[in-house]
């Protein structure tokens, strides 16, 4: 085989992950509207100081940045996830409809002008409640094959598409923005992380100790119950953890594509295929790759700011594409 | 000493349905240590069925199955892998993985009973050698870093084959071996193999197409018919050219050579 040379050896990227979500996360602090220098932010940090660099770190970037890196970890580990659940390398948490339905929820509540927890609540209820027919639907005659949870959330996907595009028709015109920026994403309200960053690190402990089973699932489901896995079982949990994680995602900062389709592709082709691996490298770079885009998104046009999920395409996209040509 | 053996297991395809038929019905194996044994039989006379029915991954329509005298439903999945493996008529590549890190995962059953330490630890250097063994028993050390997405069709069977051999399983189960392996590869495969199990605690079932070959490396036989009926026993004794007229439904025709009859359909 022509070793490519942009194979790392997987550990090494794992620590390389390690190393830059660091960096990423203080970059991310210091760049913004009103950029503060580094001793500000220093001392900010460790509470040496008082005024407007304490509020701006603490109050309004800290709490932004961490949902960031939650919500990409847990789109890139639900997205890495439901590539084995469906066998398929398209697969992602949006495909599956789950954002879908969390959209209508929030966009419905936008229309009726419920805004703040409530919204959110709905969300999740619309996320929830898309799982729920995918998982109800799909499973008939004990046979619950990927083609069939793939159908069925294509077709849910394409419903939930045409119900926003309905809201937004009928929607008054002094809604549409934020509706516009639910849909592509938004993190300019993020100021709750506590649930996604405990749910991120809770899904990733449990997909870490999946990973050896989703290693025989890749090879199909006959393989790994040739080898001691229980199927059924194991794809039932993969589902739940990988839709949870979704919901709370979407609910936390609205339909941000892309992500969980291509993080864990962009490691494929960097050479990391075992799950052991692939997993936690998953979760980092997905997170450093949402606190990169957000950070972009405050910055290149301040004081406007972008959609989150405007920058994750337009970064992603030429990138990912260069990549899978070099490999070909 | 009895390795895996049935109860009147039947089967039935399309239950409920029109074309509803029998398969094989009241089928009473015993598969003992140091036993080679062919399954052979038309195209869907249940060959498959039984194959995954015996490596307890479909549950019997009717009957029973005792892995070393026990019910197979009562080991633990785990367990199970350690004793019986299957090697299955074809298997899809969709995500790439290097052949080594394929061939691993035949150690699964045995890294997964270690328990938290598989999180820790990975496979140790044994599974390694064993998985380094296997890639040199089918031939394919020196690809050991390809991804599997580059194979050929006779090189990933392989692929598939070692990954199997890695698990060393006590009864191994292989449908179709044959599948897009090179005469040369069949032939040394087929010997290897079959030679895996002489005056030791294991046996092989391998369903196949070619009479011939089952004749060469198998000293027991079962023989499906597509009316549901079957009969077993020492190949040799069983197959004639009338059984296999009767079995295939086309007349066969019968070469002498050194090396034993050779049948062909005529």
């Amino acid at each position: 085989m022509k070793k490519n040379p942009m194979h790392l050896k997987p550990r090494n990227l794992t620590i390389i992950l390690l190393l830059a979500m660091p960096v990423s996360l203080v970059l991310a602090l210091k760049y913004g509207a009103t950029p503060i220098d580094w001793t500000s932010i220093w001392l900010a940090l460790s509470r040496q100081t008082q005024g407007i660099p304490i509020t701006i770190v603490w109050e309004l970037r800290l709490p932004r940045v961490l949902t960031a890196f939650a919500v990409g970890g847990l789109l890139s580990l639900s997205g890495a996830l439901l590539q084995v659940l469906l066998r398929n390398p398209l697969a992602d948490p949006y495909v599956l409809g789950i954002s879908g339905g969390a959209a209508t929820g929030a966009l419905l509540s936008m229309l009726f002008g419920i805004s703040g927890y409530a919204l959110s609540g709905n969300a999740f209820i619309g996320a929830l409640f898309s799982m729920i027919l995918v998982f109800g639907l799909a499973h008939s005659h004990s046979a619950w094959t990927p083609v069939r949870l793939l159908l069925t959330g294509v077709v849910l996907a394409a419903g939930w598409g045409a119900a926003i595009s309905f809201i937004l028709a009928i929607a008054p015109n002094s809604n549409l923005q934020g509706m516009l920026f639910w849909l592509m994403g938004d993190l300019s309200n993020a100021d709750a992380p506590a649930l996604p960053v405990y749910t991120v690190a809770i899904g990733l402990l449990l997909a870490r100790v999946l990973a050896p089973s989703l290693n025989l699932l890749l090879r199909g489901e006959l393989v790994a119950s040739a080898l001691g896995e229980r199927v059924k079982k194991l794809r039932i949990i993969i589902f739940l953890l990988a839709s949870a994680m979704t919901a709370v995602a979407v609910t936390a900062a609205g339909t941000i594509g892309f992500v969980g389709l291509v993080i864990p592709h962009l490691l494929r082709l960097a050479g990391s295929n075992d799950h052991r691996d692939l997993i936690t490298q998953s979760m980092l770079l997905g997170g450093i790759y949402l606190v990169i885009a957000d950070t972009l998104s405050r910055t290149i046009m301040s004081p406007l700011q972008l959609p989150v999920g405007v920058l994750t395409a337009f970064i992603g996209v030429p990138l990912f594409l260069y990549l899978l040509w070099k490999n070909k | 000493m009895i390795l895996l053996e049935t109860c009147a297991l039947s089967a039935t395809a399309g239950p409920g349905s029109a074309e509803q038929k029998t398969l094989y019905e009241n089928l009473n194996l015993k598969v003992h240590a140091g036993e080679n044994w062919a399954v052979l039989g038309p195209n869907g006379c249940g060959k498959t069925t039984l194959l995954h029915t015996l490596a307890g991954l479909v549950e019997p329509e009717s009957g029973a199955i005792k892995l070393c005298d026990k019910p197979i439903k009562s080991w633990p999945h785990k367990k199970r892998a350690q004793q019986i493996g299957i090697l299955f008529q074809q298997e899809e590549t969709l995500f790439p993985a290097s052949v080594f890190e394929t061939v691993l995962t035949g150690r699964h059953p045995y890294i997964m009973a270690r328990g938290l330490q598989a999180l820790l630890d990975w496979e140790d250097s044994e599974d390694f050698a064993i998985a380094e063994q296997a890639l040199k028993d089918v031939g394919l050390l020196s690809m050991k870093n390809r991804s599997i997405t580059t194979l050929s069709g006779g090189e990933w069977r392989r692929v598939m084959i070692a990954a199997l051999l890695a698990q060393k399983t006590n009864i191994n189960l292989y449908d179709e071996i044959s599948n897009h392996l090179d005469l040369n590869h069949q032939q040394k495969l087929l010997k290897l193999i079959s030679k895996q199990v002489e005056n030791k605690n294991r046996a092989n079932i391998f369903v196949l197409q070619d009479i011939n070959q089952a004749l060469r490396y198998c000293e027991f036989g079962l023989l499906l018919f597509d009316n549901g009926q079957h009969i077993m026993g020492s190949l040799h004794e069983i197959i004639s050219e009338g059984t296999l007229a009767e079995l295939y439904h086309c007349p066969f025709t019968v070469l002498e050579h050194k090396l034993g009859n050779i049948f062909l359909p005529a």
